[in-house]
Order: C-alpha cells, then structure tokens, then sequence
C-alpha cells in the first residue's frame, strides 16, 4: 500500500522518532505520506482505496499532488479524488515533472 | 555584471514576550562522516534565495545509503556550544563555525571516538535550546576535529570528561537544519 525505505528517522518537525523497520498502521504512514519533510514514502495501486476511504479534504489531495515524485504517483491521487481544481493543480504537476 | 538581489527586504522585529533560551540539548546532537551520505544538501544559493530565513536554511533531507546514518551523541549538561566567528578581510569574509562539548569521562569509547574520527570530515546537527538545529560542516567544508582534551579532573568537584570541538569555514554561519534525521540501522 505505502512503500517506504526501511530506516530510522527523527523528523524534528513532528517531534517523533520512526522506526520504519517495524510494522507501522496506515494511519501513521499516512501521517509520514502527508508530511512534505519525508521523501522517503510513496503510494501504491493499493493505497487508492484506503485513501478514499479517509475522504482527504481537496487541500490534502493538492498538497500530496505537488509533493509527489512521479507522474504515475499522481495519477493514483488523481484516483482518490478527482475535482476541477485539483486536475488543474495535477495536469501543471505533470508537466513540471516531465519537463 | 548584472548583480542580483533575489532577497526581499524585511524589518528585523522581535517580539519581546518570544522565547530565546541559550544552550544547546546535550541528548539532541547527530553526527556523520561526510563519506557516508548519499547526498548532502546545500543551503540556496544566494541568488536564489528568497527570505533571510530561507538563505540560511537546509530544508533537507540529507540522504545515506542504508544501513549508513547519523549516530547520536550525549554530551555533558550545559558544556555544549555552536558558534560562529566571521573573519577574514572585507570583500572576502567567511565563517568559522564551530561546535564544541564534554564527553562524560574519558574511557576507552570517548578515546576511541577520536581516535577514529579526528582526521575524518564530518557533518554535526546540534539541537539547541529552542529547538533550532544548527549545522557544522557541509559537502565542500566538513567539520574537522580541532580540540580534544581529555582530563579525569584534579579533585572532587572537578569535571571528569572529554571536551571536544569541531570546526568548519564556510562563507556563511552555521545553517539551520529543517529536514528529517536519517539515523544509522544498527547490525542486528
């Protein structure tokens, strides 16, 4: 569902101390996916509907959009939801990525 | 030549009821070798730079190869110090920044510690009392061990600990450090 590089992290931010070699809920690796400070965490094709399920605001959905790393990441958010502003903010995400 | 000036101008304005403690924590201090990262980020250029703030900051992250990472140090309460001189002539000044403490006691792990490391460039993250993490040493400029004295103290009352100090030339003062912390995976 989430695919993270296997580590021990201190993100300062978050004040938290993550050990990503032992098994984490989704919800914490959702915290880690939503926070912009922590590249080391994408999304699969499984992810598509847990995420639905969490009913992401449009603001969350646009800022995992421009954090994303590749276009087939966006792509999956843009499965998640799917709004007029939000493909306006992932269709210039996708051309920066490409370009 | 076409100078260019990217930096808004601000006000300098502080707050007066705003937290400012002096100190550094004595637990929230990490530690690498320059040759065990994958990559090491650079504050902006200055010509890109937008902010005062974001002139003099690392968003970060730094990066290792697994299982490679920062290792932590304690140190004694209250001996631990980041500063910066700036020096040098005007048109070409530059910072020695420099992080120094007590290692508690002097026994075969603190003198290991430099054994191994006073020759290697390293990068420091020290934490200090507000919170801020401050950086020594960088990709181009490492941290080089520039002080370590050893002293088992005289008498009762005496400190019993290694203070060490490492240095690095920058041309600017220690950054801050923002990002996240990639901590080494210790062999199981």
């Amino acid at each position: 569902m989430f695919t993270v590089i296997q580590g021990i992290y201190y993100i300062p931010d978050l004040g938290k101390r993550i050990d990503t070699r032992t098994e984490l809920s989704n919800e914490q690796l959702l915290e880690l996916y939503e926070y912009k400070l922590f590249p080391f965490i994408t999304i699969t094709e499984k992810a598509v509907p847990f995420l639905k399920k969490q009913k992401l605001t449009d603001k969350r959905i646009a800022s995992l959009i421009l954090q994303a790393k590749t276009v087939e990441e966006v792509n999956l958010l843009l499965e998640v939801k799917s709004t007029k502003a939000i493909k306006t903010i992932a269709e210039t995400k996708i051309i920066a990525l490409e370009s | 030549m076409d100078c260019v000036d990217t930096i808004n101008t601000e006000n300098m304005d502080y707050c007066p009821d705003q937290e400012n403690a002096a100190g550094i924590s004595p637990v929230e201090i990490y530690a690498a070798r320059v040759s065990d990262f994958l990559a090491i980020i650079e504050p902006p250029k200055l010509s890109v730079a937008t902010t005062l703030e974001g002139a003099a900051t690392i968003v970060g992250p730094h990066t290792f190869t697994p299982p490679k990472g920062f290792f932590k140090i304690s140190v004694l309460p209250e001996t631990g110090i980041v500063e910066t001189a700036n020096e040098g002539e005007k048109g070409s000044k530059s910072n020695r920044n420099s992080f120094g403490a007590t290692l508690p006691g002097v026994g075969a792990r603190n003198k290991g510690f430099v054994r191994k490391y006073q020759n290697v460039g390293m990068i420091f993250l020290v934490t200090d009392l507000n919170g801020i993490i401050h950086q020594i040493g960088s990709k181009v400029s490492p941290a080089y061990l520039s002080e370590a004295t050893p002293s088992t103290g005289v008498k009762g009352g005496d400190v019993n600990g290694m203070p060490i100090k490492f240095e690095d030339v920058q041309a600017y003062p220690a950054p801050v450090y923002t990002g996240t912390i990639t901590e080494f995976t210790p062999a199981v």
